[in-house]
């Protein structure tokens, strides 16, 4: 059952690397307005890097453009953050979001940002289509407040 | 601490790597070529790349773990990892690299166990919160 959503925000910025600590940093000041705990902020702004990351090396080829970003929240605790670029797309979505699966030639990436996605929030959806872009929706119900 | 720096010392043939700050993409370029090019300097039998300073790790640093090992295990040295936090050693995990890079064990006094640092959680928690 989904509940209405108390909280949002939305912001639009240039697809550099030197972004990546700002939208974490972001995205984690934003869900502790719920006071959640430690561990789970931390795996947020782990998720969050890990997708603003995506989009700027793999859809945007490290050559610029814009991530959209947008993160709400509901009355019974439910983050939501997606990351959207318009980049190139994903041609094979559910093999790319295999653990180890990577088109990354230099040897420097293990394949494992899905993966890392995947198991630091409750629920990762992907969409994306060839040329257009693509859309990660990740959604975590944060423990709850009264402690 | 957003920035990432690393202390590089060499004595008989250990090249010990001091990282501190936060491992990401943007981060990762400049430290992966320091260490390269120490690698590249020859004479190294042994890596220890120690964690014990990094606040934040996504899986570009598991890249640079991963690609280091390659690099060093072709040069025939030896990697070893130090100072891992829960939050890498959970990073680390889901990729298995436990299984074949030797992980030193935390000492003590580096990461108090559970009942200690029980009240300093509450205090970073609201440290991070202010
Ligand atoms: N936003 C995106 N646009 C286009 N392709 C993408 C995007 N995100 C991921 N991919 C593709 O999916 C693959 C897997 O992504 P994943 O994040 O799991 O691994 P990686 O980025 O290659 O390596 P790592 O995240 O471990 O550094 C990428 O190699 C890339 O081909
Ligand atoms: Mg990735």
């Amino acid at each position: 059952m989904k509940t209405k959503v108390q909280n949002v925000f939305r912001a639009q910025f240039s697809a550099k690397s030197i972004n990546e600590s700002w939208a974490r940093q972001t995205v984690s000041a934003f869900a502790a307005q719920l006071d959640p705990e430690i561990v789970e902020l931390a795996d947020i702004r782990t998720a969050v890097s890990e997708a603003v990351t995506n989009a700027i090396v793999h859809g945007y080829k490290n050559e610029g453009g814009t991530v959209y970003l947008t993160v709400s929240y509901t009355y019974d605790r439910v983050l939501t953050i997606a990351v959207r670029d318009k980049g190139c797309g994903i041609e094979d979505v559910r093999a790319a979001m295999q653990p180890l699966f990577t088109t990354d030639t230099t040897g420097e990436r293990g394949g494992m940002g899905f993966t890392i996605m995947k198991s630091f929030t409750d629920k990762l959806r992907v969409t994306s289509r060839l040329g257009k872009g693509t859309l990660v929706t990740m959604t975590k119900r944060l423990s709850s407040g009264d402690r | 601490m957003e920035k990432l720096k690393c202390t590089i010392s060499m004595s008989d043939g250990v090249l010990n790597i001091r990282l501190s700050g936060s491992i990401d993409h943007h981060t990762v370029r400049k430290i992966r070529e320091e260490i390269d090019g120490e690698l590249y300097k020859g004479g190294v039998k042994q890596v220890v790349l120690d964690f014990g300073g990094v606040d934040f790790m996504d899986s570009s640093g598991l890249g640079l773990i991963l690609g280091r090992y390659t690099k060093i295990t072709d040069m025939g040295g030896k990697l070893t990892l130090r100072g891992l936090s829960d939050d890498i050693m959970k990073i680390i995990k889901l990729s298995g690299a436990e299984k074949f890079i030797p992980i030193e064990k935390i000492e003590k006094k580096e990461k108090p166990t559970k009942p200690d640092n029980a009240d300093k959680k509450q205090e970073d928690r609201k440290r991070s919160l202010s």
